[in-house]
This record gives structure tokens, sequence and C-alpha cells, in this order.
């Protein structure tokens, strides 16, 4: 019986040194940035029908969500570090990486639902958890919740002083900004031709517009002097002028709404990058 | 006592293969390479490195690793491995055979200057003649590659010269390379800047002297009507009309022929220059 038994536990036990010998190789290659092949060894594990410890297959999954994370396939990272169990020492950091991941592809609800089943044991994890809130907050354009949350802010742990400085001014720019409107873009496009792009932002473009429109105008006026209305060379001008003129004032329509679009962008990546730097730097 | 044994003969078996496991890896990476498995074995290569316990091992193992990448057409990746290799302590054969390898795989990943630059290191080092007949192989391509044919040529003639002992035969095969690299043979390069500036000149010019003499006709007359219709415009009347419907097509039409003219200067010479070295490097390779 005592034989027996010990044949199991020594063959378990062996079992357990064979995957920590391929774990520790799997390490190195992560170490290495061969992430592709880390999760080819990774996948191979999975698929295994081994009777693997708590432990040891939370090391497979947070191996196989940060590699899947290196290589940007964040929708497969998320999925594994969300299989990580809540006894594991990387628990805090998977959620929050997946909580990442999912703020990046734009699936702010997932985010917001990893967040809350968060519970932080300590000050510093309180302080990042609030500070990941605070970020969705800024990403939705919720201002006042943000407030809110900042109030929170000690402004003291390393990681995070000047992120949550930059978030504040964040907040203020959001606060102060004042979009550009499509309706008052066209109309000063159509008084006079390109300032609405101008206005947009769009000066090189708000200029180009008016010398062609001043161009095909002066053309089509000349064809007009020499020819009168009817003539199929003043009706060619004019054509060009008159759609020239009128995708102008649409064209300036759209550039105050590009333009409003991309301070949007421009902002929300500042959002994720500071987003991103502390969990790289807390959990490196 | 009994007992004792039998624990010792479980352990023995359950530990056992880890004392042999470097061999067992290196095997199945060699076994998964035969089969074509390039990318598994390149990983099973690369755990061999990891966890071999010598320097040689480790190296044989990254040649392996090169050899799979090189297979999977990711030569600067092998390059870049290669130049990993810890050659401290090494044999010379061995020391060689990664530096060569690497130099090698520079050269497929098309990356000619670093290439040479390797060779030339190595044949400082490696003077035996059995390892200077391989660099003088690819010295001849890399020199062929860098359009450097009179280079090639004297690269070829060492290369024959330590190659074959047998004056009769070498003399024979150094008579083809003779006539392989005659002057008239050689690739007839354009000069970019000279094209670029006749078309300057005159527009569509220097597409015909590098071949194209429709594209180039194509492009006077385009360039000839805009301009006569400015011209007209200007004549009959019209002069808003003329100077900007002629100046505009003009401006297209002359600067396109331009920039046209120094993509198909490049593409000449490539082209006349692959043809040549596919050439060489056929007849090298059937020597």
């Amino acid at each position: 019986m005592l034989t027996v038994t010990s044949l199991f536990s020594a063959q378990s036990l062996a079992q357990d040194t064979a995957l920590h010998r391929r774990l520790d190789f799997i390490h190195y290659l992560i170490g290495r940035e061969e992430y592709k092949d880390a999760i080819f060894l990774l996948e191979k594990e999975i698929k295994e029908p081994l009777q693997r410890s708590h432990p040891l297959s939370d090391s497979i999954y947070h191996l196989m969500g940060w590699s899947a994370y290196m290589q940007k396939d964040l929708t497969n990272s998320s999925l594994w570090f969300e299989k990580v169990s809540l006894q594991s020492t990387s628990y805090l950091k998977c959620r929050l990486f997946a909580t990442y991941n999912s703020i990046y592809l734009g699936d702010t609800l997932h985010a917001r639902e990893l967040l809350q089943g968060l519970r932080p044991d300590t000050g510093w994890q309180t302080e990042l958890v609030a500070f990941e809130k605070g970020g969705l907050n800024l990403l939705s354009r919720d201002l006042a919740a943000y407030r809110r949350i900042a109030a929170s802010f000690t402004h003291t742990f390393y990681p995070l002083v000047q992120e949550e400085r930059r978030f504040d001014q964040i907040a203020t720019l959001l606060e102060q900004n004042k979009p550009k409107s499509m309706t008052l873009a066209a109309m000063m496009s159509a008084v006079l031709p390109g300032s609405g792009k101008v206005y947009a932002g769009k000066t090189g473009e708000g200029v180009s517009s008016f010398l062609i429109v001043t161009v095909l105008g002066l053309i089509t006026w000349e064809n007009y002097r020499q020819d009168g209305l009817s003539d199929y060379k003043t009706i060619l001008a004019g054509t060009a002028l008159g759609f020239y003129y009128v995708g102008n004032i649409w064209g300036s329509a759209f550039a105050a709404q590009r333009q409003n679009k991309r301070y949007n962008y421009e902002i929300n990546q500042r959002i994720l990058f500071d987003l991103h730097i502390p969990l790289r730097t807390i959990f490196n | 006592m009994k007992l004792i044994n039998v624990y010792f003969l479980i352990f023995t078996f359950l530990y056992a293969p880890f004392s042999i496991r470097a061999g067992e890896e290196q095997r199945k990476a060699d076994s998964l390479y035969r089969t074509g498995a390039f990318y598994e074995a390149s990983v099973e290569y690369e755990r061999c490195y990891y966890f071999a316990d010598s320097p040689v091992l480790r190296c044989q193992a990254i040649l392996g690793k090169a050899n799979c990448l090189k297979q999977l057409g990711e030569y600067g990746k092998a390059a870049a491995r290669l130049a990993q290799a810890p050659l401290q302590g090494l044999e010379d054969t061995l020391a060689f055979q990664l530096q060569y390898q690497m130099a090698f795989c520079q050269y497929l990943a098309a990356d000619f200057q670093t290439a040479n630059g390797l060779l030339a290191d190595l044949r400082l080092r490696y003077v035996q003649p059995e390892l200077l007949v391989q660099t003088e192989f690819l010295q001849f391509l890399l020199w062929n590659e860098l359009r450097q044919y009179d280079s090639a040529e004297l690269t070829a003639v060492r290369y024959v010269k330590l190659r074959y002992t047998d004056p009769f035969h070498a003399n024979g095969i150094l008579r083809i390379l003779e006539q392989h690299y005659d002057q008239q043979n050689l690739p007839h390069l354009k000069n970019a800047n000279s094209a670029v500036w006749m078309s300057r000149i005159v527009p569509g010019l220097g597409q015909t002297w590098l071949g194209h003499p429709g594209e180039g006709a194509v492009n006077f007359v385009l360039n000839a009507a805009s301009l006569g219709l400015g011209i007209f415009g200007v004549v009959s009347g019209y002069p808003i009309t003329g100077y900007f419907l002629g100046t505009g097509f003009l401006q297209k039409f002359y600067f396109g022929g331009i920039n046209r003219t120094k993509y198909l200067s490049q593409k000449v010479n490539y082209q006349r220059a692959k043809r040549f070295n596919d050439k060489s490097r056929a007849m090298i390779l059937n020597l």
C-alpha cells in the first residue's frame, strides 16, 4: 500500500518537476521577447490532459495573457488574464491588465465590471484601482465622476504622481474645450470660400480651397465675358466652379467634425497612455 | 532494506530521463527538422540552447535554430540569433561556422553591406584553406550584388584556384570566367542623374534613354499639348483660362515625367544587375 502511494506521489512530483522545467523555458522565451514561441508552447501545455495544481494553472494563464498582451493580441490576452484565480499572487496584476485591454478595445462596460470586482487590500492598490476608474471616467467624459474620484488621490504614491497630475490637466482641458461647430464652418465657407476650413484648424486646406475657387471663378467670368452664358465653355467652367464651391462648404462642415474627432482621439490616447504607464512601472 | 531498494528503483526510474534529457532534446529537434517541421524544430533547438551545459552544445543549438529560421525565410532573425552565440573558448571550425552562417544569413536577407563587413572580419581571422574556400564563394556572390564586378572576378579566380588542384580543369574554368566578366558582357548600368537631367531638358528623353521610347514619346506629347493649350488660350483672347489650364497640366506632366524617370532608372539598373548576378550565381554553382 505504502509502495503504491509512494509510486503515485513520486509520479506526480516528477510531473510537476517536468512542468516547472518547461515553464522555466517559457519564462526564458518571454525574457527574450519570443512571445510567439512562448504562446506556441503554452497552448501545448493547456491542451495536455494533466492534473495540474492551481498555482501552476494560474502561472500558465498568466504567462499566456502576458505573451498575448506583448503580441498586442489584447482580446486573447484579456481572456487568459481573466482565467487567473483569486488565490494567485498575480491576480491583481492580471485583472488590471485585463481591464486595460478592455478599455483599449473600447469595451468600457466590461472594464468597469472588472474594476468593480476587485478588492484591493493595501493603500497603494486602492489608489491604483481608483486611478484606473478615474481614467475610465475621463474616457467616457464623465468629468463630475472623475472629480469625485480624483478627490481621493493622495498624489504621494510615486508611480502615480505624474499621471494623476496629467489626468487633472486633461480634465481641465476637457472642461474648457469648445467643440468646433459644423454649421458655423459651413456658413463661413459659403461667405468666403476656405474660411470654414481655417476656422476648423485646417489653414493650408482653407487657403488652397480659396485659391482654387478664385481661379475657377476667374475662368468662368472670362468665358462668360467673351462668349456669353450659353456657351459650352462658360457652362463647363461654371459647373466646375459650382461643384467646387458647394463641395468646399460640405468639406468645411466635415473638417470641423474631423477636428473634433481628432481632438477627442488625441485626448483619449493621452489618457490610455497614462493609464498604461503605472501598470508597467508597478508590475514589471 | 527491501523497501529502500524499492524507493531507490522508483526514483531512479523516474529521474533517470532528466540526466539524458539534453541528448533527447537534441534528437527531438533534429527529428523535427528532418520531417520539415521547421518552426517546431526552431523552438526545440532554443530549448536545447537553454538547457545545454556547455558552450559547444549551445552553439550547435544556435546553428540548428538558424537553419530552421533560414528554411522559414526569416533570414534577418537567423542572423540576429547567430550574433548572440557565445564564441569564447570554441574551436575554430565551430566558431567559423557560426560567423560564416551569420554573414550568409545577412546575404540572404539582402543586407549585403553588413554581410560584406562580417565576411571581411572572418577572412582576417581564419586563414585555413578549407575555410577560405567557403568565404571566397560567399564573397564572390556579395561582390556581384554590390556591383563590384572586378573584385567579383578576382574572387572567383581565387575560389577556382583553391578548389581545383588539377591545372587543366582549373584553366578551363578560368577561361569561362574571363569570358563571363568581359567588359562587353557586364551589365550596362545607367546613371540615374543623367536620365533625370535629360528629362528636365527635353521631357520624355530620360525615359527613352532608359529603354522606354514609347513612354518617353507619350510624356513628350502630353507636355507639348499642355504648353500648346496655354499658348493657344492666351493668343485667342482667353489669358486666364489659357494660363491656369496650361500651367496646371504642364506642371503635372513635367514633374510627373521626372519622377517616373528616377523610378525607371532604378528599375532598369536593378533588372540588368539581377540578370547578370543570376547568371553568375548559376555559373559558379555549376562549376
